[in-house]
């Protein structure tokens, strides 16, 4: 019954979402399918390519920048450009690698094959989002050639070293164009969240109640709602700060600032506002991207663990008790930063009392194999190496979250290797995990599984030896964002570690070219994939490998059950498809 | 899981989404503003601005777009639309103008911060007014959506009496 990509299919109209669904056939032109496409599978892989792409460029960062660690006597960098790296590392990661991958990428490409739609409420719009971030990508990057270099104020961009022109040589140019790719960035993520949020409260397929999504798609819409409530304010800030340097404002910028001999006529503004401002996205944007990794794990699990996943309903719940609470605990990032110690105990019980809807979240995942048959396939290593990457990376988040222990912690490695953990490791698990998952519908075939787990086994071991390390040298009093720490005695103790650590890092760089060699090859040369090669049972295994344009056959999919039907206790198959009648 | 199936929803209704959700997103940025001038009130160099009386007769110009375009949805004739977008290109030349007055008596320069506020507010207010323009002249060729673009003129409105009201809290 399914036609293949290319010919005619049925679809819905492509101006908007509608009841009408009229014939329509798939782009031919290599422009209209692969460029400027509308089809949200192209998008979403486009996205997935574009975040490849950037992930070398900010691997390669990660690499300079452990080279100068292990070895700072030969002096690679100047310290004016090892800050220029760590602030684009930081940057590009975050934004342009794992929010592009997990969230644009595998949202798009996700969504409207979980729910039964055939794309996208707005594919217009969506084809827009992805080609108002390629320039922003470009800008990004081009900051590396400009005179003075990459910006340098770290990727929180805090003033004065992102306000004055004339801090630090990357300050110049460098910081204009990351402040323009950044906005590109945001214009670029707010019309995808739209999308994702109109998606999916109102393309569902028929019989596709809001509980019988899959966990991965209530990540998304959630992840979307804080997407798009919490990058506003930080937009704010950069028109602000955008004037304090370009204008001669002091929104951010105190008075009685000296440079060289001069004194600065700016007066009144403070750093702090920014901070605030800059971290009520920052907080949530871990969660932005976070949480789809942990749908991604919860949907891999029960494919491969051949059960429910554990608490449904309580997941969700938690989950929507996370958002809530995400976007109120921005001022743990600032505990140092000379607040009032009232208004660090409230951020403190706020942050804290996240564990108890994070643990939720954890102990399900946990109990989704309790009882399972487990098949332990690469997704299903990656999945299970999100449980263990979020056990210890959260159990640091502890100490970083009440204002006591972190006094102490502030500004150290063991911060470093906390958010590595949380917002690295797992999300780069998480997308990981889809991409073995979901290569059939990408590609029609599936990536090797040899060499699969060695890439799981050379991403695991050394990153969690990376971090793990990092977090006893955080302990020892070892600081970020120095370049050189042999020139401070009491940031001795924890060097030893520095050399080990990146051999590790080196070792995990490498691991992830044994990824794109067995991408790019599975994607020409893999084992052809059945229709549903995993035997799931969510609405997305209902239809040919490669997904066509169109998602589904002439027929629109009805969900007739939950996304789960693993071992069901009233029938004597193995699963019930959601589709099958 | 229970067995509620759902008609397939018309597309209105993902349109109005669209428009919530996106103006969840525009509230959040002027509450972005909002806690920035809040806390950048209490700076040494702040000053009383004095508004131009002709920041009223604006408000009343963007109040009278707003009547107009309600006229429209519920009267539905052609023309209550062109009164409508006449009257916003009205107030965004009446904006220019009160920038004016306010630079020429020395208010809104880029140092005074209370004359910046003025400026960032009104100019990311403008900014959305004149997409509602552009959604308006739209809807003049189409005739399609005018409670969306209704609604998102109302709430402009809205916007700028609470901008003018967080400004005139001083």
């Amino acid at each position: 019954m399914v036609e293949r990509a290319g010919t005619g299919v049925l679809t819905a109209e492509r101006a908007g979402p509608t009841a009408r669904v009229e014939e329509h056939h798939a782009p031919r032109s290599f422009l209209g399918r692969y460029v400027f496409s509308t089809d949200h599978k192209v998008i979403g892989l486009q996205y997935l390519l574009t975040a490849m792409l950037m992930a070398l460029v900010g691997g390669a960062l990660a690499v300079m920048i452990r080279y100068q660690l292990a070895w700072p006597e030969k002096t690679v960098v100047t310290p004016e450009t090892y800050l220029a790296l760590v602030t684009m590392h930081g940057t590009i990661m975050v934004f342009f690698v794992v929010s592009l991958a997990l969230v644009s990428g595998f949202g798009n490409f996700l969504i409207p094959l979980h729910i039964g739609a055939r794309d996208m409420a707005y594919p217009f719009l969506n084809m827009l989002s992805f080609w108002t971030v390629v320039p922003g990508c470009l800008l990004m990057l081009a900051a590396f050639f400009v005179e003075g270099g990459a910006a340098a104020a770290g990727w929180t961009a805090y003033p004065p070293l992102s306000a004055l022109k004339e801090a630090v040589p990357g300050s110049g140019l460098g910081q204009t164009l990351w402040l323009l790719a950044m906005a590109l960035f945001i214009a670029s993520f707010t019309m995808g969240g739209l999308n994702y949020i109109t998606t999916i409260l109102n393309c569902r397929a028929k019989g596709m109640t809001l509980m019988r999504m899959p966990l991965t798609v209530w990540m998304f819409f959630v992840s979307a709602v804080l997407g798009v409530l919490a990058f506003p304010p930080l937009t704010a800030a950069a028109l602000m700060l955008l004037g304090d340097r370009h204008l001669g404002t002091s929104f951010f910028l105190p008075g009685g600032l000296v440079f060289g001999e001069e004194v600065l006529a700016h007066e009144g503004g403070t750093p702090l506002l920014f901070q605030h401002l800059f971290w009520f996205l920052g907080h949530p944007e871990v969660y932005v991207i976070v949480l789809p990794a942990i749908g991604i794990a919860f949907d891999v699990i029960a494919t491969h663990a051949r059960r429910p996943p554990f608490g449904y309903r309580i997941s969700v719940y938690a989950t929507l008790l996370i958002a809530f609470l995400s976007m109120i605990v921005w001022g743990h990032h600032m505990y140092v930063s000379g607040m009032n110690p009232l208004v660090g105990e409230y951020f403190s019980i706020a942050t804290v009392s996240i564990t108890a809807p994070f643990s939720v979240l954890g102990i399900n995942l946990i109990g989704s194999l309790w009882r399972g048959q487990i098949r332990f396939t690469t997704p299903m290593y990656f999945a299970l190496g999100i449980i263990s990457v979020i056990g210890t990376g959260g159990l640091g988040g502890l100490y970083l979250g009440t204002s006591t222990t972190d006094v102490y912690f502030h500004d150290s490695y063991f911060v470093v290797g906390h958010f590595h953990l949380m917002i690295g490791v797992v999300t780069l698990m998480g997308t990981f995990a889809g991409c073995y998952q979901w290569f059939p519908k990408m590609f029609g075939r599936l990536m090797n599984e040899r060499l699969g787990k060695l890439h799981f086994w050379l991403t695991f071991v050394p990153m969690m030896a990376v971090f793990v390390l990092m977090h006893y040298q955080g302990l020892s009093g070892m600081l970020r964002r120095y370049y050189d720490h042999s020139l401070f005695e009491f940031q001795t103790a924890g060097r030893a570690l520095n050399k080990p650590i990146t051999y590790f890092a080196l070792l995990a760089v490498g691991g992830q070219l044994v990824f794109l060699v067995n991408f790019f090859w599975s994607a020409r040369r893999g084992v052809r994939a059945s229709e549903n090669p995993w035997e799931g049972a969510s609405m997305e295994w209902n239809t040919a490998s490669p997904a066509p344009h169109g998602n589904f056959g002439p027929e629109d999919p009805v969900a007739r059950r939950g996304p789960y039907e693993y071992a069901p206790q009233d029938s004597h198959q193995e699963y019930l498809p959601q589709w099958t009648a | 899981m229970d067995g509620v199936t759902l008609p397939r929803p018309p597309s209105a209704r993902a349109a109005e989404t669209l428009l919530v959700a996106f103006l969840a997103t525009v509230t959040m940025l002027f509450a972005g503003f909002t806690s920035a001038y809040l806390i950048r009130r209490t700076g040494s160099d702040w000053a009383r601005l004095e508004l131009s009386p002709l920041v009223y007769v604006n408000t009343l110009v963007l109040l009278g777009a707003s009547v107009t375009l309600e006229l429209a949805r519920t009267r539905g004739s052609a023309l209550w639309p062109r009164a409508a977008a006449l009257l916003g290109c009205l107030f965004l030349i009446g904006q220019v103008l009160v920038w004016r007055t306010l630079s020429a008596d020395g208010q809104l320069v880029w140092h005074r911060p209370q004359g910046a506020f003025f400026f960032l507010l009104s100019l990311v207010h403008g900014l959305h007014l004149a997409g509602g323009l552009i959604a308006l002249v739209w809807l003049l060729t189409r005739h399609a959506r005018l409670h969306l673009v209704v609604i998102y003129w109302h709430f402009l409105a809205l916007a700028w009496i609470y901008v003018l009201a967080l400004l005139r809290f001083q």
